[in-house]
């Protein structure tokens, strides 16, 4: 899932539009809004799609859950049954797609067994300066929620927390205001 | 030559730190020609003169004590400055081993190591530590291995698990960092991490040394010399206290350049460690400021041509954008072309 | 290129008709430590020229005081098993490479399944020692050839219990890869060491049960095979040197005295890839694409053609 290419910087991730061909014996595809998951139909066999809800009108197991929780509680419990050769198929904004990633990852599945699809504008932001996460959109600022820095978001991403770094953006005015 | 340990100096608040004529004397100047751009300037390490930084694998110099202080001062802040994945646990072991095995026999004025078995006996005679340990069971030590070596060691430490044709990593004690974060970087990948260096990657710079990092044999480490400059004698750089320090970039003026700015040079040193086949990153940072650098006219003439001539973004990376022209001019001072012109 | 080591042979046992094991111990100083499925280069002067084989290290890690390492007689052999068995004794001196680890256990594996072919048993006696040291999950898969290429398996029956799953071909055994691949957990991953066409079949049989390669790693055996002899030519020195049959190009620039950077020196790693300017190349790499051999060869393995000089960018 990283980005190679020398327009954007290689830690940021890069998102399928489509399941790749690779062949697979079992394939989960998880989605925040079934809807979304149409594009990973036309891959053989998908053998179930666990979301949040949203209609897919296809012939699929399905599985809706109520919350997040109850979605990878369950994904948990299906990986640990799973064998090698079991592909992962993920659809959501980019702080769901890196929570399920990291979940299959500590399962058990390799970086290369998991396709990320991006739908939505969410996405997780770490302050390197207080290490709190929150949620943002596109914007490229943002407050820190938890110590009140003006944050840069910068484009380099850590897989292993999920999320984007941010930096002060001005430190000569950390919180935004004419430093004393 | 016994290294002499200077008493206690700050790297905050301060500021105390000095070098001695002797320090400066073996200052890693990094630049080999009078301009700079990345390259993959990895050599082998084997070895250099008596009393220069390059003649032991781990180098102790005379700010030994104030710098494992300093140490302890950002690890009591933030604790998750070291850290160390479970899979790392036989490197972290591999990592103490070596670092306790070189330091005895490159400074035994200074540290001893005594080994029946797996039952060791450890002694830092400037840090005052004696202890008894078993290797290999970290319930006997105070800490977890690779704190407990790297808390008595000068430099940070990242250890690299290699698999995948990668590396990644995973361990670290990253205290006086070039504007990097430890916590924020772990588990990712050799290009992963290097992502925010501009130009480089484009260069192909870290493809070949990956590939080069990879092949490094046991007992055939590898060094490489990294550069920026820092306001202060200021150890912790790390992003995580970017917000403390940034604003000092904007406080330099022709009055105060030679003292405020410092040359910071990192002295990179790659072994593989024998038992686990993860790689060892040593970062041994070195401080001078400008007016200790200026003691040697060549340094500074060479300094000069350097940062006049360095492209934009490079700069700009290195932090460097708000107050290289006052350096510049500065420095212009100790070369004979401006002089003459 | 590396700093070479000199050891003595403590002991030599012969396990099986054509394998021969040898334990070395430091000639003086100490053994470097090793991680689990490291080689050593072991240096064999048979007459004027110097061959350099590579073997796993089988010993357990944790004791780097000896290395051992077992040996199978080939009959195709350019003389360094034939060397090995039948003129080192205990109380030789020998001279080793440091070791080097070009086939490691992978860090995230939870589960580890081991696949040998013969005498590709070796770097799995490292492998072995470290896995059950850690209490690791793991299993292995032996096949060989009764009373001919079964190198410990009575120690190893003894040790693993149920994990070892042998197959003796001279019964009429047979290692059934589908079988082998099914029902693995997520965390598995798969090392195999043995012959080209075990190996490949395993690769095989992995991708289209959906294995990707990153799961699958791989140790072929690594030694240069005889060819034709040949000339080349070194472009910036101009000097010129015959290639032997017997003798790969890798070992003939090292006997003029020009230093190629190697490890493997079996056509796997990659570290010795030399340009080459102009003339006929067999490929015998596992490493180089298509693109890459249109200028450059691995001289471990591969040779020139007998036609006109190999012009080489050295």
């Amino acid at each position: 899932m990283t980005a190679s290419g020398t327009d954007t910087i290689f830690s940021k991730p890069r998102y399928r539009t489509a399941a790749s061909p690779q062949p697979a014996r079992r394939r989960l595809l998880v989605a925040q809004d079934a809807a979304c998951a149409v594009p990973l139909l036309d891959h053989p066999a998908p053998a179930l799609l666990l979301s949040l809800g949203g209609e897919l009108a296809a012939d699929i197991q399905q599985e809706r859950f109520p919350s997040p929780a109850a979605l990878y509680l369950r994904l948990q419990l299906l990986l640990e049954q799973a064998e090698v050769g079991t592909r992962l198929y993920v659809v959501g904004d980019e702080t769901f797609v890196w929570h399920v990633y990291r979940l299959a990852r500590h399962a058990g599945l390799l970086g290369d067994e998991i396709e990320l699809i991006k739908s939505g504008a969410r996405r997780r932001l770490y302050c390197v300066h207080c290490a709190t996460f929150q949620d943002i959109g596109e914007e490229g600022e943002a407050n820190c929620s938890g110590c009140g820095v003006r944050l840069l978001v910068r484009e380099h991403f850590s897989q292993r927390l999920g999320a984007y770094m941010g930096v002060c953006l001005d430190p000569s005015r950390p919180y935004g205001e004419d430093r004393p | 030559m016994p290294v002499v340990m200077k008493p206690l100096e700050t790297y905050r608040d301060d500021f105390t730190f000095r070098n001695s004529p002797q320090a400066i004397a073996r200052f890693p100047f990094p630049f080999p020609e009078d301009s700079y751009m990345y390259s993959v300037n990895l050599e082998p390490a084997n070895g250099g003169a008596s009393g220069s930084v390059f003649e032991h694998w781990f180098d102790i110099d005379e700010h030994y004590v104030s710098e494992m202080a300093e140490r302890a001062r950002v690890l009591e802040r933030d604790p998750g400055r070291c850290l160390v994945m479970p899979h790392m646990a036989q490197a972290a072991w591999d990592s103490l081993e070596m670092l306790m095995e070189h330091l005895a026999a490159d400074y035994p004025e200074h540290f001893e190591l005594q080994r029946d078995g797996d039952r060791w006996t450890w002694i830092n005679r400037p840090l005052g530590i004696e202890q008894h340990f078993t290797f290999g069971d970290p319930a006997t030590l105070p800490c977890e291995p690779l704190e407990y070596i790297t808390r008595q060691a000068q430099g940070d430490f990242a250890v690299l698990d290699q698999r995948d044709g990668d590396l990644f990593m995973d361990a670290g004690m990253v205290t006086c960092p070039a504007d990097w974060s430890i916590k924020f970087d772990a588990g990712m990948s050799f290009k992963q991490w290097h992502a925010p260096v501009p130009l480089a990657p484009q260069m192909g710079v870290f493809d070949r040394a990956l590939k080069y990092l990879l092949n490094i044999q046991v007992g055939q480490p590898v060094r490489r010399l990294n550069w920026t400059m820092t306001i202060n004698p200021r150890l912790d750089t790390s992003s995580e206290t970017f917000h403390e320090w940034g604003h000092e970039r904007g406080l330099v003026t022709p009055e105060n350049v030679a003292r405020l700015v410092h040359l910071r040079v990192e002295l990179q040193f790659m072994p593989r460690l024998p038992r686990s086949n993860a790689l060892l990153f040593g970062i041994r940072t070195y401080l001078i400021s400008l007016e200790e650098l200026a003691t040697n006219p060549a340094w500074a003439c060479r300094l000069h041509r350097v940062l006049r001539d360095l492209p934009e973004v490079i700069a700009d990376y290195k932090g460097l954008t708000l107050y290289r022209q006052t350096v510049v001019d500065w420095l212009s001072q100790f070369d004979p072309e401006v002089r003459a012109a | 290129m590396s700093a070479l080591m000199e050891v003595r042979v403590c002991a030599v046992r012969q396990l099986t008709p054509v394998v021969r094991e040898f334990t070395f111990e430091a000639a003086e100083g100490q053994l470097p430590g090793f991680s689990s499925g490291s080689h050593v280069q072991v240096l064999m002067p048979l007459g004027e020229r110097t061959l350099r084989n590579a073997y796993s290290l089988l010993g357990d890690p944790a004791d780097s005081t000896r290395y051992r390492i077992a040996v199978r007689l080939q009959d195709a052999s350019r003389g360094g098993s034939r060397y090995l068995h039948e003129r080192v004794a205990v109380g030789d001196r020998l001279q080793l490479s440091r070791p080097h680890n070009l086939f490691p256990l992978h860090s995230q594996a939870s589960h580890h399944v081991l696949v040998a072919g013969g005498i590709g048993i070796t770097p799995f006696m490292a492998y072995i020692a470290e896995l059950q040291a850690r209490g690791a999950s793991f299993e292995l898969h032996y096949a060989f050839r009764g009373r001919l290429t079964d190198a410990y398996v009575d120690e190893l029956a003894e040790r693993l219990g149920d994990r070892l799953h042998a197959y003796d071909s001279s019964a009429g055994q047979r290692l059934d890869l589908a079988a082998l691949l099914a029902g693995q957990p997520l965390g598995t991953h798969l090392y195999a060491c043995g012959p080209q066409r075990l190996l490949d079949g395993l690769r095989e049989q992995a991708r289209a049960l959906g294995w990707p390669d990153g799961r699958v790693h791989w140790e072929a055996f690594a030694a240069p095979e005889p060819g034709l002899a040949f000339r080349v030519e070194l472009a910036r020195s101009g000097q010129r040197i015959e290639v032997p049959a017997d003798l790969s190009l890798l070992e003939a620039l090292e006997a003029a005295g020009v230093e190629v950077p190697n490890l493997c020196r079996g056509g796997v790693c990659g570290q010795c890839a030399t340009r080459y300017l102009a003339g006929a190349v067999e490929h015998r790499d596992h490493y180089l694409d298509e693109a890459q051999r249109a200028d450059s060869l691995m001289p471990c393995v591969s040779r020139g053609g007998c036609a006109s000089a190999l012009l080489l960018d050295l």
